[in-house]
């Protein structure tokens, strides 16, 4: 029995590296079917395939692509097939940590902040993709109600870019800052913003982001 | 009135492959539609024959209506200046330089230091723009970040009215309470909306938020300047492999597809109303994840834009001038110029992304100055080689002899200036001259001219009572904005 849940979990990992959600899935239920505990399943499944891609990203074999397909093939099973169970099972999940991320208020794009959703799925976090438009309050909301670790805010405008700014000053207002690291992004904010709105994380880009919030929370990367 | 060279000589596709595209342009938005956030727009679309479904608000618009839309936009379309002799008309393959005013920060022309961009900025690079003789549309560079945002929009369009007479575009910043004063200001110094119709010294730029959508405050000012009868582009900047397909032709056809979708609603509420067509075609890099706005791919992108256009007859926008580099250096240099020459070339008639370094995210002035310069050399690059008896110098080969020299002839003084390309910023001394004037590095003379223009370039300033004017709507609108806040 162990020794078939071991090569199970294995082709969960190999069906991650090549890409392929139906193949994934469909194994994730297999091995559920079998008993094996959810948590089990994620690490030594998915988190071990999606391990294997970042690896070969690193090397060049792999490219940004093949990364957000394999976070999206892992998070097909995790969402239909994994946290239905661990609900069931009253489970408590083990996560690096838990994101709240969205658009500001103002704001529809949603690309840059969908990729860095990924990413940080991907690396094991607890992601919640509020979505785009986001009014401030929303933000402070959900922050308190999911206990986030991380609050995530994109900006693509210059006009919009000021509400990153009032988030923090709501989470102030909340007293709630010092519970939550907060990393701002998009296309027209730079360091300097982020510094003077005294915001806990800045990244250029989407990789980056995933490595910078990984770092607040104190991980090696 | 400014006069644009006559180019298109660069071709990336085929006359059948532009026809193929064109199909798949009508099956995009026929099959699968354009997601448009508001309800007034989706029930025009419907009323004139669109599939529209208003829960999830896509329309999906037929072929006819799409090129119905093509044939009613206009083929020429005047892009006026305060003052007329800055004038110019887009259309056919005549080719016209801007500036716009995308940056957050600015090299600062003084100090060299890269700093946050202020409203003092933004008269600056108006005036440097108003001052280079081979841009025809002036703007702002950077942006203003240190004016409540709230009002932002308004703050800018006065400092660049007052520091240009060239054309401007205005990108939209606001909700349509607030671009509607934009308009009014703007009628206010051309002495009433008819007069600015007539000759409107500015214009909108929208860009649709890619994949297929138009977002409703984006919507609300198309409509509204359809209505105003004022130029309007419709043009989406797609990062191939992200917010478009990663194929250079499918990133083409989804941003045909976007622009033609606003264009339709135009021509639905004002037929006739002037509209830009284009596309800004970015890549999406698959290793650092970055968006990158200068690359072979998107100059390939944007020169088939160019062909759409001609075959569509429309007047057209596409990029040209950006850069990654992150400092003045040889990247900076060679991606502004292979950029702007390969759209130039192709024909496009608006291009935009002049003045920038780090992928657009620092304006820089002598970047301005140095794409000032590629763009005279585009000129006359496009305008070809006279071939006629006169220039073909049978005579002239003759008069100078077997041996002789053509230094003397009046041939060539008669054909100097129409023939030879005097550049300002390229160096061509010899050694010890340049040794001489202080061994100048060419961003160092650009730089010096930039500053240059700001002391000396004088610009016809607006009359002070529409000044007074103009500050009252922005303190009325300014106030109005802060009540509804709080």
């Amino acid at each position: 029995m162990i020794y078939m849940s071991t090569v199970n979990l294995k082709e969960i990992a190999d069906a991650i590296l090549a890409l392929d959600a139906e193949t994934a899935a469909e194994k994730v239920k297999r091995a559920l079917e079998e008993g094996i505990d959810p948590a089990k399943i994620i690490e030594d499944g998915l988190s071990t395939g999606l391990k294997m891609v970042g690896d070969k990203f690193e090397n060049g074999e792999f490219f940004l692509m093949h990364l957000i397909a394999a976070a999206e093939a892992a998070k097909k099973s995790v969402n239909e097939l994994l946290l239905p169970e661990i609900k069931k099972q009253k489970i408590k999940r083990k996560v690096v940590g838990r994101v709240v991320i969205g658009t500001v208020a103002g704001d529809i794009h949603n690309i840059g902040k969908d990729i860095v959703a990924s990413m940080l799925f991907a690396a094991g976090f607890e992601v919640h993709n509020l979505g785009e438009d986001i009014p401030v309050d929303e933000f402070v909301k959900k922050t308190i109600e999911l206990d986030a670790d991380i609050l995530a805010a994109s900006a693509l405008l210059t006009v919009t870019m000021p509400v990153q700014r009032e988030i923090i000053e709501a989470l102030k207002k909340a007293g709630i800052r010092d519970k939550v690291k907060v990393i701002v992004g998009g296309a027209p904010v730079t360091k300097e913003w982020a510094d003077e709105i005294e915001a806990d994380g800045y990244a250029p880009d989407a990789i980056e982001a995933a490595k910078v919030t990984q770092k607040l929370l104190g991980k090696k990367v | 009135m400014r006069r644009g060279v006559k180019a298109g000589q660069l071709k990336v596709v085929s006359e059948d492959q532009i026809y193929d595209l064109h199909l798949a342009v009508l099956n995009v938005l026929e099959k699968h539609g354009m997601c448009i956030k508001n309800e007034t727009a989706l029930k025009l679309l419907s009323e004139a024959g669109s599939e529209v479904n208003f829960k999830r608000q896509v329309a999906k618009i037929p072929g006819y209506l799409v090129e119905e839309a093509i044939g009613k936009a206009p083929r020429s379309i005047r892009l006026a200046g305060r003052n007329p002799k800055n004038d110019f008309i887009l259309e056919d393959k005549k080719v016209f330089f801007r500036v716009n005013g995308l940056a957050v920060n600015i090299l600062d022309l003084e100090t060299g230091i890269r700093r946050r961009s202020t409203i003092r900025d933004v008269a600056r690079g108006a005036k440097i723009s108003d001052g280079l003789p081979n841009l025809d549309s002036a703007n702002e560079v950077s942006a203003a970040m240190d004016v409540p945002m709230s009002v932002v929009g308004l703050y800018k369009e006065k400092a660049i009215m007052c520091n240009t007479t060239k054309h401007f575009i205005l990108a939209r910043e606001h909700g349509i309470e607030v671009e509607r004063e934009r308009i009014r200001m703007a009628e206010l110094v051309a002495g009433g909306d008819k007069n600015l119709r007539k000759r409107p010294f500015i214009s909108m730029f929208i860009s649709p938020t890619s994949p297929m959508v138009l977002g409703e405050e984006d919507t609300q000012v198309i409509m509204e300047w359809a209505k105003a009868r004022l130029p309007l582009v419709c043009a989406s900047a797609i990062y191939s492999g992200g917010s478009g397909p990663i194929t250079l032709a499918g990133t083409v056809v989804q941003g045909v597809a976007e622009s033609l979708a606003g264009n339709v609603l135009m021509q639905l509420i004002n037929p006739g109303t002037p509209y830009i067509f284009g596309l800004l075609p970015f890549v999406l890099d698959m290793r650092s994840s970055a968006v990158v706005t200068a690359s072979v791919e998107a100059s390939l992108m944007c020169s088939l834009v160019a062909q759409i256009a001609h075959y569509y007859g429309l007047p057209s926008i596409a990029s040209g001038g950006f850069t990654e580099a992150k400092t003045l250096d040889g990247q900076a240099v060679f991606e502004a110029f292979m950029t702007l020459t390969m759209s130039a070339l192709s024909g496009v008639n608006l291009l935009q992304g002049i003045g920038y370094l780090e992928s657009g995210i620092t304006g820089s002035y002598e970047m301005v100055v140095i794409c000032n310069e590629i763009a005279g050399m585009l000129r006359k690059f496009s305008s070809g080689i006279q071939v006629n008896d006169d220039t073909s110098a049978v005579e002239a080969i003759a008069e100078a002899g077997h041996g002789g020299h053509f230094l003397g002839l009046k041939h060539t003084r008669e054909h100097f200036f129409s023939e030879h390309f005097i550049p300002e910023l390229v160096n061509r001394t010899s050694f010890e001259k340049w040794r001489e004037g202080g061994e100048k590095r060419f961003e160092e003379r650009a730089r010096e001219k930039a500053l240059a223009i700001l002391k000396d370039h004088h610009v016809e300033p607006i009359d002070e009572d529409l000044i007074k004017e103009i500050d009252l709507i922005i303190d009325k609108v300014e106030k109005r904005e802060l009540k509804h806040r709080t």
